[in-house]
């Protein structure tokens, strides 16, 4: 699943680490995240969207809708 | 009793039982040698669990970096499919094993290497339609 995890957390100056700590996960986690190595599950996929004040769809790329 | 406090009482008792391992095979012979480097390894394996029970207790970052280490999510997916691969390699290893070993006629062996697997798909599959009813 693509995502815009990288960019929107660019966009507000927030590095992997900070993220990670913020989440109550792993660094590597995060990394994994935006480079598309791991989808996320619905819990944490929902924290992250919490966390950015963003809907889960402005951030995870369901892929059949890029079709 | 708090989990913490739990582990170290298990791990404590697993340490005097390899000491006493120990000794029953050095000092009063009681034992083959083998349980004497069991014992050793029970002891060694104790002190480093209490030594990171320590830590843990003692050291709010050690802490922090252990609890996301075992709650982070990707890190539980990792070793499921490492214990998924695990079991699925297992098996297959198991059956050539059980092949070649006949075929060299270590009967035995095979036959035990076979009960072994045989179990295995019997856990398995018992564990599926567990699973399946509850989920």
């Amino acid at each position: 699943m693509k995502n815009r995890l990288e960019e929107i957390r660019n966009e507000r100056g927030i590095n992997q680490e900070v993220l990670a700590k913020d989440l109550s996960v792993s660094r590597q986690t995060i990394s994994s995240l935006e480079n598309g190595r791991y989808n996320p599950s619905i819990i944490l996929a929902f924290k992250i969207a919490r966390y950015f004040s963003m809907a889960i769809e402005d951030i995870f790329i369901y892929e059949e809708d890029l079709k | 009793m708090n989990k913490v406090k739990v582990k170290t009482v298990e791990y404590t008792l697993f340490g005097i039982l390899g000491i006493g391992m120990f000794i029953l095979t050095e000092v009063f012979k009681s034992l083959n040698t083998f349980w004497s480097g069991m014992g050793i390894g029970f002891v060694i394996l104790s002190a480093i669990r209490l030594i990171q029970i320590y830590r843990y207790q003692n050291d709010d970052s050690y802490a922090e970096k252990v609890n996301i280490q075992n709650g982070d999510e990707r890190n539980k997916f990792i070793a499921e499919k490492a214990r998924s691969m695990t079991f699925y390699y297992f098996i297959i290893i198991g059956w050539i094993s059980m092949i070649v070993l006949m075929v060299l006629d270590y009967k035995q062996v095979s036959s035990i290497i076979g009960y072994t697997i045989c179990m295995q798909l019997v856990i398995y599959w018992l564990s599926y339609l567990w699973l399946k009813q509850k989920y």
